[in-house]
C-alpha cells in the first residue's frame, strides 16, 4: 500500500507546480461553504438543535471526509471502471494478490491532503468554541466513527464500480454519487422524515457526516442518538461483506474487452 | 507430465443485437435481443512441461478467449481446464504466481514512471525475495539487452523497447507457465526476430511451458514445434508443423527455371500457376500429381533446375482459412465477433 501511495507521489512529483495552486482551489471550496453556513446562522440561531460551531465541526468533518474519498477511494473506484471498459483489469486479476485489495489501492492523490487539513482545523475551531471540553472517549469515538462512514463510503463505492461489469457506461454515476453526497453538508435532521430515514438506512449518508460530527459534539441537541456507534458498527460490517461479495460476483461476468 | 489439460472448454457470450434505425434503437433500450457468440466451443488438448505451442487462426478465432480462460480471466461456459494442477478460473494465488501472461497490445508498465519502477512494484506484489528479484531481473536485463533504457520513462520508450520491457516485467516470477498473446505486434522484423530468440532461450534454459498466439507466421515456425489451429471456437488440427501442410494443404510447389522463354506452354493443364516470369515458373500441384507433373516438365521442356517443396505455412493458412471464409459466405453464417 506503501509502495502504491510512494508511486503516486512520484506520479505527482511530475506536475508539482499544481500543488499550490490545487491547495488554494480547496480552500476557496471550504470558504464557500463556511459562507453558506454563516448565511444561514445570520437568520436563525439554531438548525435543527444544531448552533454555529456544531454546524462548523460538521463542515469541517464533512470536508475532511470528502477529502478523504477523493484522496483514495474515488480515483481507485474510477480507475477499476477505466480498467474493465478498456480490458486492463486483466492485469489485476494476473496478480497473485486479492484484487478487490489490489484494485483498491493503487491510486493516491496526494495533494487532496489538504482538504483533510483545512476540514481538520475548521472542525477543530468549531469545537473550541463549545463551552465544555470534549474527552478523549468522545474523541476515540468519533475517530471509530469516522472510520466506520470511510468503511460504508467505501462500500458504497466499490459496489458502484463493481456495476461497470454489466454496464459499460456509469462514468456519471460519480456526478450522481457528489449530488447525494452534498446533502452530508447539512444535519440529516433538517430533511423530511421520509429523507431523514433514507439518508440513514437506504443512503447511510448519515453515519458519514452527521453522526460522526454528533459523537464529537455529544450534544443531545443535535438529535444524534447515543447507540449511533453501534449502528454504525453493524452498517459498515454488513456493507464491506456485501460489497465485496458483490465484487467477487461481478467477477465471473467480467469479459474483458475485445483484444 | 501434462501440465496444461483442457476437456471440452467452452466459453459463449452473450451479445446484445438490434436492427438498424431508430425505432430499433429505443426498442432495444426495453427489449434487448441477446445472441449468443459460441468464442471458443467444445475445444480439448494437453501440452506437456516445456512445450512451446502455437496457437494459430484468424482474428475472433477465439484464441485470446482460450488463453484468457487458461490463466484465469475469464471463466469458462463449458468444460474444464487444469494447469499445474489448478484451475485457474479460481485464481489461487499459488497458481497465479507460476504463470504469467503477456499481452503485445496492451502495456502492464506504469506509463510516467521508468519501466524499473513498474518492475519494483511488479517484485513487491509477487512477494519476491530480494536476492532472487535482483538475480532474475539482472539476468532479463541482460539477455534482453534493456539495461540502457531502464531508467526511462515507459512512454518514451520505442515500441519495441517497450515490449522488451513487458516481456522482462511477466518473466520476473520465472513463471513455469507463460501465454504470450501476440509478443511481437507491430515490431519491426528485426526486433521480432530478437524476441523470438529470447523467448526460445527462455524456454529451453528453465522447461517453461509456453502457448503463443502470433499473427507473424515466422514466430511460430521458429518456436513451435507443435501447432493448434482453432477457427470459430473450434480446433481445427493439432500437431508438427510438417503434419500440418501435409493436412491442410494437399499440394507441392513445383518451381522451374527454364534455358529460353516458353511463353505458350500451357502450364496451367498441369497445375495452377503462381507466377511466371521470363523464364521462372512456380505451379502449384495436387500432391498425388507432383510426381506425373515433373516428369511431363522434364520431357516437354529445356529445364535448368526444378525444386519441389511444401508450400510456405502462410499459404497454407490462407488456404485453411479462405476457403472457411467462402463456405460461411455460401451459407451465410453469422461471423462471430465478439472477443476474440
Amino acid at each position: 500500500m506503501l509502495l502504491f501511495a510512494r508511486i503516486s507521489v512520484q506520479n505527482f512529483a511530475a506536475y508539482r507546480a499544481d500543488f499550490f495552486l490545487r491547495g488554494i482551489m480547496s480552500l476557496v471550496q471550504l470558504a464557500a461553504e463556511l459562507i453558506v453556513v454563516d448565511t444561514i446562522f445570520h437568520n436563525t440561531e439554531t438548525l435543527a438543535g444544531w448552533r454555529l460551531p456544531h454546524m462548523l465541526v460538521l463542515v469541517g468533518v464533512y470536508r475532511m471526509v470528502a477529502g478523504g474519498i477523493r484522496i483514495y477511494i474515488v480515483p481507485n473506484m474510477r480507475r477499476v471502471l477505466e480498467d474493465i471498459r478498456e480490458g486492463t483489469l486483466d492485469f489485476v486479476l494476473l496478480k497473485p494478490v486479492n484484487s478487490q485489495l489490489l484494485v483498491s489501492i493503487r491510486e493516491f492523490v496526494f495533494w487532496r491532503i489538504t482538504d483533510l487539513i483545512y476540514g481538520g482545523t475548521a472542525a477543530a475551531i468549531g469545537a473550541s468554541m463549545l463551552a465544555k471540553d470534549i474527552g478523549a472517549t468522545q474523541i476515540a469515538t468519533f475517530v471509530f466513527m469516522l472510520a466506520a462512514g470511510f468503511a460504508i463510503i467505501y462500500s458504497v463505492w466499490l459496489a458502484l464500480a463493481t456495476i461497470g461489469f454489466w454496464f459499460i457506461r456509469v462514468q456519471n454515476i460519480e456526478m450522481v454519487f457528489w449530488n447525494v453526497f452534498e446533502a452530508g453538508r447539512f444535519p440529516v435532521m433538517i430533511y423530511p422524515y421520509w429523507v431523514q430515514w433514507s439518508l440513514t438506512f437506504l443512503v447511510p449518508l448519515a453515519f458519514i457526516t452527521t453522526f460522526p460530527a454528533g459523537t464529537l459534539l455529544a450534544d443531545p441537541a443535535t438529535g444524534v442518538p447515543a447507540a449511533a456507534p453501534y449502528y454504525a458498527a453493524g452498517i459498515a460490517v454488513v456493507s464491506v461483506l456485501l460489497s465485496s461479495w458483490f465484487w467477487r460476483f461481478g467477477l465471473k461476468h467480467y469479459s474483458g474487452a475485445s483484444a | 507430465m501434462a501440465q496444461i489439460e483442457v476437456e471440452h472448454l467452452g466459453k459463449t457470450f452473450k451479445v446484445p443485437e438490434r436492427e438498424a434505425g431508430l425505432v430499433a434503437s429505443i426498442g432495444s433500450l426495453f427489449r434487448r435481443k441477446y445472441r449468443d457468440v459460441r468464442a471458443v466451443d467444445d475445444i480439448n488438448f494437453t501440452v506437456e512441461a516445456g512445450e512451446i505451442v502455437g496457437f494459430l487462426g484468424p482474428n475472433g478465432a477465439g484464441k485470446t478467449t482460450t488463453l484468457k480462460m487458461l490463466s484465469g480471466l475469464l471463466h469458462p461456459t463449458a468444460g474444464e481446464a487444469r494447469v499445474l494442477g489448478h484451475t485457474p478460473w479460481k485464481r489461487e494465488a499459488d497458481y497465479l504466481r507460476r504463470i504469467s501472461m503477456l499481452m503485445g497490445q496492451r502495456s502492464q508498465l506504469q506509463w510516467d514512471l521508468p519501466a524499473v519502477d513498474s518492475f519494483y512494484m511488479h517484485g513487491a506484489v509477487y512477494d519476491i525475495p530480494k536476492a532472487d528479484y535482483q538475480q532474475t531481473l539482472d539476468e532479463l536485463v541482460e539477455l534482453l539487452a534493456i539495461g540502457p533504457v531502464l531508467k526511462k520513462q515507459v512512454r518514451t520508450l520505442s515500441l519495441g523497447e517497450r515490449m522488451k520491457c513487458e516481456i522482462c516485467a511477466s518473466l520476473l516470477h520465472r513463471p513455469a507457465v507463460l501465454f504470450l498473446d501476440e509478443p511481437t505486434i507491430g515490431v519491426d522484423v528485426e526486433m521480432q526476430a530478437r524476441i523470438r530468440s529470447f523467448i526460445g532461450q527462455y524456454n529451453r534454459k528453465h522447461g517453461a511451458t509456453i502457448i503463443l498466439t502470433s499473427h507473424y507466421m515466422a514466430d511460430v515456425t521458429a518456436l513451435c514445434k507443435r501447432i493448434i489451429v482453432i477457427d470459430q471456437g473450434q480446433l481445427l488440427f493439432d500437431g508438427s508443423l510438417p503434419a500440418l501442410s501435409e493436412k491442410m494443404a494437399p499440394f507441392k510447389v513445383i518451381k522451374i527455371d527454364l534455358d529460353a522463354k516458353c511463353d505458350d506452354y500451357p502450364f496451367a493443364e498441369i497445375g495452377e500457376v503462381i507466377s511466371c516470369d521470363d523464364r521462372k515458373v512456380e505451379l502449384k500441384v495436387p500432391k498425388a500429381e507432383a510426381a506425373a507433373a515433373t516428369a511431363k516438365l522434364l520431357t516437354d521442356l529445356s529445364v535448368l533446375d526444378l525444386t519441389i517443396e511444401d508450400p510456405p505455412i502462410e499459404d497454407v493458412i490462407k488456404q485453411v482459412f479462405g476457403g472457411r471464409a467462402q463456405r460461411d459466405d455460401a451459407e451465410t453464417t453469422e461471423t462471430a465477433g465478439a472477443s476474440a
